[in-house]
C-alpha cells in the first residue's frame, strides 16, 4: 500500500509534468512502484527505519517536482510538424542535442556573463536585429533561475514600410516544453507577455520574407 | 561573491547532467534490457559508485521523451516478485544512435579532458 507521504508527492509530480491525463497516470504509476521499492529497501537496510520516514527518504532522494519536470530537453518533446525523416537519424540528433545541450547552455551562460549583459537590469535574451526579406527559421533558449520569479517577455517589430514588409511569427517555449505564447506579428507593434517560471526557455522565430527592424528580449523583474 | 560563484556554477553543472543523464540511460538500458526504471536507477548509481549527479526522478520524463523520439522501447510486464513494471529497451535505431553517441562522447571528452588540464606552460 502506498503511503499517504508519496501519494501527496506524486501529486506535485503530476502537477509539475503537466501531461495529458493518460500519459500522466501511466508515468505517475510508474513513479510509485519506483518509490515504492527504494522506500522497501531502505526499511530492508534500516529495519528501525519506519514507513513515514522511509517514504520521505524515497521522495527525498527522487527529487524536486519542478526539477524532474525540467530534466526534459528543450524542444525535443514539444510537438514536430508534419517533415518526415530517417528515425536513427531523428535519434542520433536527439542524443548529441542531448550531450550538446550541457555545453551550449554552459557556454551561454558564461558569455551573456562575460559578455557584459546588464545583470542587475535583469535581461537574459536579446535579439536585435535589421532584417531584408528574410524567410527562415531562429531558434534560441534562455535561462532563468531563482524563486519568486518575475520576468516579462517583449517582441518589438518595425517593418520597413516602404518594401514588402512581410511577417514575423514569434513563439515561447516554457521549460517543460510547452507551447506557452505564440505572436503572428506583420505591423509595427510592441507585445509583452508575462512569466514565472524559472529554467531554460526557448524561442522560436519564424521570418516570413519579413524586411525591417525586430527587438526581442526576455528580462527578469526584481 | 563566493555564493554568487556557487550558484552560478551549480547552474553549469544542472545543464551538463541533463545531456549526462540521457547518455547515462542510453548505456544503462543498453546493458541491462530489458530493465524497469528502478534497476535503471541502480545500474546507473553503481557505475557512478553510488551517487548520481541528478535526482532520481528526472530520468521518467528523459525516458519519455528518448521513446518519443524513438531510441528506446517500452511494454509493461509482470514483475519478478510484485506489480507489473514498465521495461525499457532500446530499438534498432537506439542502437545506431547509441554507437554515434560512443564515438561522438569520445571525442567530447577528449576535447574537455584536453582544456581541462593543469596549465603546463611555463
Amino acid at each position: 500500500m502506498t503511503s499517504k507521504v508519496i501519494e501527496d508527492y506524486l501529486v506535485e509530480v503530476r502537477t509539475a509534468l503537466a501531461l495529458p491525463s493518460d500519459e500522466a497516470d501511466a508515468a505517475i504509476q510508474e513513479m510509485r512502484l519506483h518509490l515504492e521499492e527504494d522506500a522497501k529497501r531502505r526499511q530492508l537496510a534500516q529495519p528501525k527505519l519506519g514507513d513515514t520516514d522511509a517514504a520521505l527518504a524515497a521522495t527525498a532522494a527522487f527529487g524536486d517536482p519542478r526539477e524532474i519536470a525540467n530534466a526534459r530537453l528543450p524542444g525535443i518533446a514539444r510537438p514536430r510538424g508534419s517533415g518526415r525523416s530517417n528515425p536513427w537519424r531523428i535519434a542520433g540528433v536527439a542524443i548529441a542535442a542531448a550531450v550538446l545541450v550541457g555545453a551550449f547552455v554552459a557556454a551561454w551562460i558564461v558569455s551573456t556573463h562575460l559578455g557584459g549583459v546588464c545583470q542587475d537590469c535583469g535581461t537574459v535574451y536579446t535579439l536585435d536585429k535589421t532584417y531584408a526579406h528574410e524567410s527562415s527559421w531562429q531558434n534560441d533558449s534562455f535561462s532563468v533561475a531563482g524563486n519568486q520569479l518575475a520576468g516579462t517577455f517583449s517582441v518589438s517589430l518595425r517593418p520597413n514600410a516602404t518594401t514588402a514588409k512581410g511577417c514575423v511569427d514569434v513563439r515561447l517555449f516554457d521549460p517543460g516544453g510547452h507551447l506557452y505564447k505564440e505572436l503572428n506579428e506583420c505591423d509595427a507593434g510592441d507585445r509583452q507577455v508575462a512569466f514565472h517560471e524559472s529554467g531554460i526557455w526557448n524561442v522560436s522565430v519564424h521570418f516570413r520574407n519579413f524586411t525591417g527592424d525586430v527587438h526581442i528580449e526576455a528580462h527578469r523583474d526584481r | 561573491m563566493q555564493q554568487r560563484v556557487e550558484a552560478y556554477m551549480d547552474r553549469v553543472q544542472q545543464a551538463i547532467s541533463v545531456g549526462l543523464t540521457h547518455v547515462l540511460i542510453l548505456g544503462a538500458v543498453n546493458r541491462r534490457a530489458p530493465i524497469h526504471g528502478y534497476a535503471l536507477m541502480q545500474e546507473m548509481t553503481a557505475s557512478l559508485d553510488g551517487e548520481t549527479p541528478f535526482p532520481q526522478g528526472t530520468i521518467y520524463p528523459i525516458l519519455k521523451d528518448l521513446e518519443k523520439a524513438g531510441v528506446i522501447r517500452s511494454r509493461w510486464a509482470a514483475g519478478e516478485s510484485g506489480p507489473a513494471r514498465k521495461y525499457y529497451e532500446l530499438t534498432a535505431a537506439g542502437q545506431q544512435a547509441l554507437r554515434e553517441t560512443r564515438r561522438y562522447w569520445s571525442r567530447v571528452r577528449d576535447g574537455i579532458e584536453t582544456l581541462l588540464e593543469k596549465d603546463e606552460r611555463p
